[in-house]
């Protein structure tokens, strides 16, 4: 009942499917027992050889290995109850014994008396339970990656074997993100083709298969197995690959003392599926094996008609700028990487020991800017729109050094890692620290320690229904105009949210939940100092978030492209973040350090906020088209951020931002077409990082704060987040980021030379821009200029980039300065950047 | 195409100079605790504040349940920006050695003072022109007009000498200026748009008295200190206003939040 329950409320029954399947070949062949219509191929003649596929599989995986064994054999591939073609009724025996006893009768119908039983993965448990049920039949074994322990067990199909939850995990889940749980399987994910790929979903597609396959996982039970094995003395070969992370070695290493006369073959640089990925090496010792005792020679596998395929060399994907020796060149939406490569777990061996994987990067910078004041004199504010060299002249430069790690570290078991983020020197300027014990900058011996800074740190746990993950983490969407986590290449920032969040596969997509808290105190520290103690819990800024996605990881997207397969992934989200009360008395700027906090500190607030975003991607082999939308309603009924000076005005916002990105692979090189919008206030200045507490900005003025009440109770312009990118000069260094504007930005990108890994490329790109509100900017006029940004970049796949960046801007009426009487003049820029990655 | 001519045009000497220095605002957040102390009452030199500007209007000085409220609008409500700055470039400035800065007292004419953590001190008053009609006058001992702490019920009165240094509106005068000041705590003030709390509440009974011939004069001034910003509004009477909570103001300054809704 409650199983019925659970698959109706939720996704439908998953029902068996006692009929023949609908589609099989028509020349595929047949035999009914016990009730189950049977599939098999049968190959050759001589000495009978059975071969038994794994769980989730079919004879097919035998493939590549039945047209070898064939030529001395008579070779029967069996699609056992609940998987290929044959049928899935629900009262066959799906246990191992059951299975072995489906097999062997199968044998008697084909008039087979003794047979060598091959089996892979799971259909080793079937296999040793032929050799238990009828050892004198059986000649020898040979198993592959063999999944015969209950130690091997995924704590997945434990949880399945409850009854209800086990048709609710496997309705949800068994069938999603295929192409993510694919590669688990192998060692080298270039064996992972579209092709391979599909064959599983339409396999998992087949009525019935999802009930079968629950009937099966709940049969993983092979204690008693082993009990009866000690008697078994035929001769077994065990064939693993060195990399299994489905069944590792260290299984075969135990069932090859298990067993009395098991010999262990092992494979270096392959994983689960030694059939594909050591074809020629296990094939070899499986006919070898096989044909022990019957004299033949020796076959010349993989050196005449039956290699294996090379390797699908999967196309790069045509990516917004050069190739970046950084991982991950196309970012997913953070949600959707959460957990991402623990979910395959859920199907697999836990881990045996702690695993740590360790990503990062040393980027050097280096840059010239050249009259970004734009010669255009003060503002309104009497401030220049970029800093003026102390001497009048017209150069400032920057240098700059960031050192990265993204360490995760995975512990024992099925699914648990924990991730940080830590940024040994944080764009620390160079030369930035000097030593003065010699008593001044000249005679500095070097530079003083920096702090190290971590951003991120975080944890995940692979449930049965999803990840949960907790802690500090990246957030990101889309191309990242709101949540950028700043993992770019040129990044400055990036986004990091204290949050829980769930996240789930379910019908094709990810479903996230998330729950921020953006900010908390005042604090108090706990009796024994050891925690700290939030004084007010209505003074929490927090909220949630649902999110819904549709997004493949970089090496499927690839996979796909390879393919010729259009991908289209989009996804979207809904936010919600609200605040009570506050107490400005603890962070504002202005705040003495203050430690005795009382109710008068806490002010009321109410900040209600809702935001939302869409993102879609479509890409393929040659071409990518990727735009996002924002959009943020909110208000403030309490703007005033004085404790005691309450304005009696709230203050709301709507703001929208909008961009797309394109990028057509036109055999020679890459063009594209880029834009955005992001909405304008007519507030005067831009209103990109105002200060708090900023006092209104005159019309005139770079910046200031757009809400001005009580005449102006608005803040409409929206920000784009400053790690995305989509100049140098204008919106990267004078305005700060993109906001209050509208832009087109046509771009090319070429290769001029291929040099063993690494490529050099040269790109250019045209910025033309105009305010949104003609009110905001320094002139009053719309028009903010026409930049120019030519590139020349080295990337190589080792790691290594060295980037040089050109820019210069031509300033647009909206900088010229009529109090002044000096019209804007052109800003020049160089930016040098090495990425040393890893 | 013009411009893309001057890529290299703005070689040389830089158009833009350099920034004058921001006034540097004080590290100061309302703790709302019912005492100003010199700390919580800092001087801010070049930060101003506006303030609605009216003359001879009625007023209500007088709590409601705690609660002043000045929040009326008038049509014609002028906006003025004040604060304080610093007293060095006046034509006046050596003669109040003591003094640290300066405010627009009205009428043309500028308040000196200087602050200390026991008091904001009036050194003195000068016209804000020199010439045939100048005026100043400078205490040989500054007079209290905030002591500190203040809160509710403090009070004092203190006396300051105009000696024969001191000129009013060009003639000589002799005399005091002595000040009664009491404090009332509120617990909230209304002005247009904000509403300020707690308040503290301060009146002045200024009395200027010559030594021989006319008799002195009076004036009430109350005025309304909130942390850290000080002073946000003010009435003045008219001269020998004889009611304490006087309901004509000579002088009403509000604190202004911004500009005005359309």
């Amino acid at each position: 009942m409650r199983a019925a329950l659970a698959c109706l409320a939720v996704v439908g029954c998953a029902s068996f499917h006692a009929a023949p399947l609908p589609g099989a070949p028509h020349d595929a062949t047949f035999v009914d027992v016990g009730g189950v219509h049977v599939h098999y191929r049968e190959a050759g003649q001589g000495p009978a050889v059975v071969l038994i596929h794994g769980y989730g599989a079919s004879a097919e995986a035998w493939a590549q290995v039945q047209p070898y064994v064939a030529v001395h054999h008579r070779v029967i591939a069996i699609d056992l109850a609940g998987f290929g073609w044959s049928s899935r009724p629900e009262d066959a025996d799906y246990s191992p014994a059951g299975e072995a006893r489906l097999v062997w009768a199968v044998l008697d119908q084909l008039g087979v008396a003794d047979v060598a039983v091959v089996g892979h993965s799971w259909g080793s448990s079937v296999a040793l339970e032929m050799a238990v049920q009828h050892p004198a039949r059986v000649r020898r074994v040979a198993l592959y990656d063999a999944y015969v322990y209950d130690e091997q067990v995924p704590s997945f199909f434990r949880w399945a074997e409850l009854d209800g939850l086990g048709e609710l995990l496997f309705g949800l889940f068994y069938t999603q993100r295929i192409e993510d749980r694919a590669p688990l399987a192998y060692y080298d994910e270039r064996w992972v083709t579209q092709d391979r790929v599909e064959r599983v979903e339409r396999e998992l597609d087949k009525p019935g298969t999802t009930a079968a396959a629950l009937a099966v996982a709940r049969e993983h039970h092979f204690a008693e197995l082993h009990d009866q094995l000690r008697t078994f003395t035929k001769p077994v070969l065990l064939l693993w690959g060195e990399a299994d992370q489905v069944t590792p070695l260290v299984f075969g290493q135990r069932l090859a003392n298990e067993l009395s006369n098991a010999t262990l073959k092992t494979y270096p640089r392959c994983g689960h599926i030694p059939m594909v990925e050591a074809h020629v090496q296990s094939t070899r010792d499986l006919v070898e094996f096989l044909d022990e005792g019957f004299g033949h020679r020796a076959l010349g596998i993989g050196q005449n008609d039956e290699a294996p395929p090379e390797p699908v060399l999967i196309r790069p994907l045509p990516l917004p700028k050069a190739q970046s020796p950084m991982p991950d060149a196309l970012p997913l939406p953070d949600l959707a990487t959460l957990g991402a490569e623990l979910t395959p777990r859920a199907y697999a061996a836990p881990r045996e020991h702690v695993e740590v994987d360790l990503h990062g990067y040393l980027r050097t910078r280096a840059a010239d800017y050249y009259n970004l004041d734009l010669d255009r004199g003060l503002d309104s504010r009497g401030q220049p729109v970029f800093p003026v060299p102390l001497d009048g002249g017209q150069w400032l430069d920057s240098a700059d050094l960031r050192a990265r790690t993204d360490v995760a570290v995975y512990a024992r078991g099925i699914g648990v890692a924990v991730k940080a983020r830590i940024d040994w020197l944080d764009n620390a300027p160079l030369g930035g620290d000097p030593d003065l014990a010699g008593g001044s900058p000249a005679t500095s011996g070097g530079q003083r320690p920096s702090e190290v800074v971590v951003k991120r740190a975080w944890a995940e746990a692979l449930t049965p229904a999803g990840i949960l993950a907790v802690g500090r983490m990246g957030a990101h969407f889309g191309l990242g105009i709101a949540a950028n986590g700043g993992d770019c290449e040129d990044c400055d920032h990036g986004d990091a949210a204290d949050r829980l969040a769930f996240v789930s596969p379910i019908a094709g997509h990810l479903i996230a939940l998330a729950y921020d808290l953006a900010s908390r105190g005042p604090f108090t520290p706990s009796a024994d100092g050891g925690h700290a103690i939030a004084l007010e819990p209505t003074d929490r800024a927090a909220g949630g978030t649902i999110a819904i996605l549709k997004v493949h990881s970089p090496a499927a997207l690839a996979r796909r492209a390879a393919a010729g397969i259009t991908n289209v992934e989009y996804a979207a989200y809904l936010s919600r973040r609200t605040q009570q009360n506050d107490v400005p008395a603890w962070y504002l700027p202005s705040a003495t350090p203050a430690t005795n906090f009382t109710s008068a500190d806490l002010t009321a607030r109410g900040f209600d906020a809702i935001a939302t975003g869409a993102w879609l991607r479509i890409t393929n082999s040659w071409l990518r088209v990727e735009a996002e939308l924002a959009y943020i309603d909110a208000s403030v009924a309490q703007p005033s951020l004085v404790p005691g000076a309450a304005i009696t005005e709230p203050v709301t916002s709507n703001q929208l931002g909008f961009a797309l990105e394109s990028d057509v692979d036109l055999g020679s090189a890459r063009a594209g077409f880029d834009g955005g919008y992001a909405s304008g206030d007519p507030a005067p200045g831009f209103g990109a990082f105002p200060q708090p507490g900023a006092q209104p900005a005159p019309p005139g003025a770079l910046d200031g704060p757009q809400a001005n009440p009580p005449g102006d109770r608005t803040v409409d312009n929206f920000r784009f987040h400053p790690d995305y990118h989509v100049d140098e000069i204008l919106f990267r260094e004078i305005i700060g980021t993109v906001t209050d504007a509208i832009y087109l930005r046509p771009h090319v990108r070429t290769t001029l030379l291929r040099v063993g890994t690494g490529a050099l490329e040269l790109g250019a790109a045209l910025i033309a821009s105009w305010a949104a509100d003609a009110t905001s900017t320094p002139s009053g006029q719309r028009a903010l200029g026409v930049e120019l940004d030519p590139e020349l970049r080295y990337a190589s796949r080792d790691g290594f980039a060295a980037t040089l960046d050109y820019g210069v801007f031509f300033p647009g009426t909206a900088f010229d300065n009529a109090t002044a009487h000096l019209e804007a003049q052109t800003a020049q820029l160089v930016r040098a950047r090495l990425v040393f990655a890893f | 195409m013009r411009r893309a001519l001057l890529v290299l045009a703005a070689c040389g000497v830089n158009k833009t100079p350099q920034p004058a220095p921001q006034p540097q605002l004080p590290d100061c957040v309302p703790r709302r605790t019912g005492q100003i102390t010199a700390d919580t009452l800092p001087i801010a030199l070049g930060a101003t504040l506006d303030f609605y500007a009216d003359a001879n209007k009625p007023v209500d000085l007088t709590a409601q349940a705690g609660v002043f409220d000045l929040a009326q609008q008038f049509p014609d409500d002028p906006v003025v920006a004040l604060g304080p700055v610093a007293l060095g470039a006046q034509w006046y400035a050596a003669s109040f050695p003591a003094g640290q800065f300066v405010v627009d007292a009205g009428g043309g004419l500028d308040g000196i003072y200087h602050q200390d953590a026991q008091a904001l001190w009036l050194d003195g008053t000068a016209s804000q022109q020199p010439g045939a009609m100048k005026t100043l006058i400078a205490y040989p001992a500054p007079l209290p007009v905030l002591r500190f702490p203040l809160a509710d019920a403090a009070a004092w009165s203190a006396t300051g000498t105009i000696d024969s240094t001191a000129v009013i509106d060009g003639l000589p005068f002799l005399g005091t200026d002595r000040i009664e000041v009491d404090v009332a705590a509120g617990e909230q003030l209304e002005v247009p748009y904000v509403e300020f709390s707690p308040i503290l509440r301060v009146r002045t009974l200024a009395t200027r008295a010559p030594t021989t011939g006319s008799p002195a004069l009076t004036k009430r001034t109350t005025i309304f200190l909130f942390e850290c910003f000080g002073e946000v509004a003010r009435a003045e009477s008219n001269p020998d206003e004889p009611n304490a909570d006087f309901t004509t103001a000579a002088l009403l300054r509000r604190y202004a939040l911004g500009e005005e809704p359309n």
